[in-house]
């Protein structure tokens, strides 16, 4: 039954995030917003919305371990599953900026999400936990980060394919979206933690897993559909930005709404997200420069089956 | 009266051995071939904040935390507000594009960030407000990606700052000079502001919002007058809020690092008044003649200023 909840709960939600963006920047072109800001939001409301409201729901609902997990889970399976998977599809190449900017600016993220999350190590206090404060603090790194994006969509000058519903059904798109995240997103974690109950598995682990799965096929579906229709110069590029959505938009928001414990089991797979970003630069840096190749793909996707049976072995 | 004496000598002292830092490591960097952008951005860059930093981090090392925070929020306040008005006197000042857009929106942030990690006991219910290592380390992260846009900025504009070269054993004694000119100076300055808060009776926090503010931003008023006095108006704004968002990222940063530094509620108003100025430059450059802060909003800002002065006296000195 949990099963078939948390697999219910996955096509709401994404669906959900779907009818949410369409409706909001349907809306938006009414009210003559700029086509750049719609864009933003776009982008952002699409990578992150699933995540966000499976992190508040968990964290509500004093599932703390499914929040943190859920991010860590997403950001490795977003290198080393998806990148890994297209990659076989279709050799992958990036743009410079990516290498220069944004995945620094990811590794920071993993960074600064270590330092927060560790109070007991950095400050010496004696609980380790996500603050307020902490979570403004990630959210004024998004926004420098918005910023940074802003200014690339705009010597871009991409359209956006934003489609004009009506003014009635935009704002229902928006309510069922809403409803459809709120929904799908409680019946993932209350079927996680069952599932994790009934296995005698740790909440992180269906965080770090099943969960983050979930919540990144979105990602894999449009990555491995571009790969293979051969527009392959913005996956890596997508998947480092929501990388960088998740700790940045997704925890800063979720820790505002209420602050987030913080396991130190998690601190490994913390150190996990930071190797494995290392090695996806390494990566592009030998064999044919800038181009994650064939067979590159197939060792990510060896890592990531490691990896998920460390995960089992640890319990 | 000796105290005095070193508290005024301890300024000159302070700013002289920051020249001598920077002038000395500069040549060196030079003669072993590093670039002029990685020596501007390095050495330059970091030269210009020393003697705030050597100010904080004394005052950190000997515990007088009280004087770190009102130091750094009075310099910021007295950059935009008196230096930029009074500079603009001179000369009505223009301004580069990538400041309207990038470097005075990061300024704003920078404060607010900051108003965020102190009011520990708004955010996080806790009861002491500090500065912790952890909210250090975070203003340091902001500071690696102020560096990384300021690279990229100096890159697109191939600008060249010019560096004397001088004989490497002179360099060396430059460095370790100016080194030791930066912490006498700072130790003096520090001794001094704690002897006259006690002796007279200020509070520290109010001779860090004034008189330390105002020495330490000297460097800062000479250099800008005589830029504006020769007719380079362009750089003058992007300096000012450049070296305000290097002393909160960066300053900040590393003395909480070194101690965690108490937060005194009283300074949120000071915080306010920082935002506000820099939200009035802003409006200020969009007013009238775009991009330009002419003499009248020149004088507006000296006023603004004194305002603030006064209101320093009547809150309790």
């Amino acid at each position: 039954m949990s099963y078939i909840l948390v697999i219910i709960g996955f096509a709401i939600l994404i669906k959900g995030a779907d009818y949410l963006v369409e409706g909001a920047s349907s809306i938006a072109r009414r009210f003559g917003l700029s086509s750049l800001f719609i864009g933003l939001t776009i982008v952002s409301m699409g990578t992150s919305a699933p995540e966000l409201f499976v992190n508040v729901t968990a964290s509500i609902q004093d599932s703390a371990g499914i929040a943190i997990g859920n991010i860590l889970g997403s950001n490795i399976a977003n290198i080393l599953l998806i990148l890994g998977i297209s990659a076989i599809i279709y050799p992958l190449t990036v743009h410079k900026n990516t290498i220069r900017k944004e995945i620094p600016f990811s590794l920071l993220a993993v960074a600064m999400l270590g330092i927060f999350a560790n109070d007991g190590l950095v400050d010496g206090h004696g609980f380790n936990l996500l603050s307020r404060s902490e979570g403004l603090a990630l959210l004024g790194f998004f926004i420098i980060f918005m910023y940074y994006v802003a200014g690339i969509m705009k010597s871009e000058k991409q359209e956006e394919d934003v489609k004009n519903s009506g003014l009635a059904t935009s704002v229902l798109m928006l309510v069922v979206g809403l409803i459809g995240l709120a929904l799908g997103s409680r019946f993932i974690v209350d079927g996680g933690t069952s599932i994790a109950q009934a296995l005698g598995l740790s909440e992180a682990f269906i965080g770090l897993t099943i969960i983050a799965v979930g919540t990144s096929l979105p990602e894999l579906a449009a990555s491995a559909a571009a790969a293979y229709r051969k527009k392959v110069d913005i996956a890596i590029g997508n998947v480092v930005g929501s990388n960088i959505f998740n700790i940045f938009l997704v925890l800063g928001a979720s820790s505002i709404i209420r602050p987030v414990e913080f396991s130190l089991v998690l601190n490994f797979d913390i150190l996990v997200v930071i190797i494995v970003t290392l090695l996806l630069v390494f990566s592009l840096f030998i064999g044919k420069k800038q181009v994650l190749q064939r067979w590159q793909g197939g060792v990510f996707i060896v890592l990531y089956l490691t990896y998920i049976t460390f995960l089992i072995y640890r319990g | 009266m000796l105290t005095y004496i070193l508290f005024v000598v301890g300024f000159v002292v302070l700013i002289k051995g920051a020249d001598y830092l920077v002038e000395g490591s500069s040549s060196l960097a030079k003669r072993w071939g590093l670039s002029p952008l990685f020596i501007g951005l390095t050495v330059v860059a970091f030269g210009t904040s020393m003697p705030e930093f050597f100010i904080t981090a004394v005052a950190s090392i000997k515990g007088e935390t009280s004087l770190i925070i009102s130091t750094i929020l009075g310099s910021n306040i007295l950059n935009i507000l008196l230096i930029l008005g009074t500079v603009a006197l001179i000369k009505p000042l223009t301004v580069n594009n990538s400041t309207v857009t990038r470097e005075l929106p990061l300024s704003l942030l920078a404060i607010i960030i900051l108003g965020v990690l102190v009011n520990d006991n708004i955010f996080n219910s806790q009861t002491g407000n500090f500065l912790s290592r952890g909210d250090g380390l975070v203003l340091i992260s902001f500071f690696i990606i102020f560096l990384y846009h300021v690279a990229s900025v100096r890159h697109l504009d191939g600008r060249n700052i010019p560096i004397k070269e001088y004989r490497n054993k002179l360099s060396y004694l430059m460095i370790i000079g100016g080194s030791l000119g930066l912490v006498i100076g700072a130790n003096w300055i520090v001794n001094g502001a704690s002897f006259i808060a006690q002796s007279l009776g200020f509070t520290e926090t109010f001779i860090g919002l004034t008189i330390l503010a105002l020495g330490t931003s000297l460097p800062e008023l000479a250099a800008s007058s005589v830029a504006a006095y020769k007719g380079k108006t362009d750089i003058a704004i992007g300096n000012v809020v450049g070296s305000n968002i290097f002393r909160i990222f960066w300053v900040l940063g590393i003395s909480a690092l070194i101690r965690p530094v108490n937060f005194s509620l009283d300074l949120n108003i000071d915080i306010i008044i920082l935002i506000l100025a820099t939200i009035a430059l802003l409006a200020a450059l969009f007013v009238d003649q775009k991009k330009t802060l002419q003499r009248w909003e020149g004088y507006t800002f000296i006023l603004f200023y004194l305002i603030y002065l006064v209101f320093l006296v009547n809150r309790g000195i």
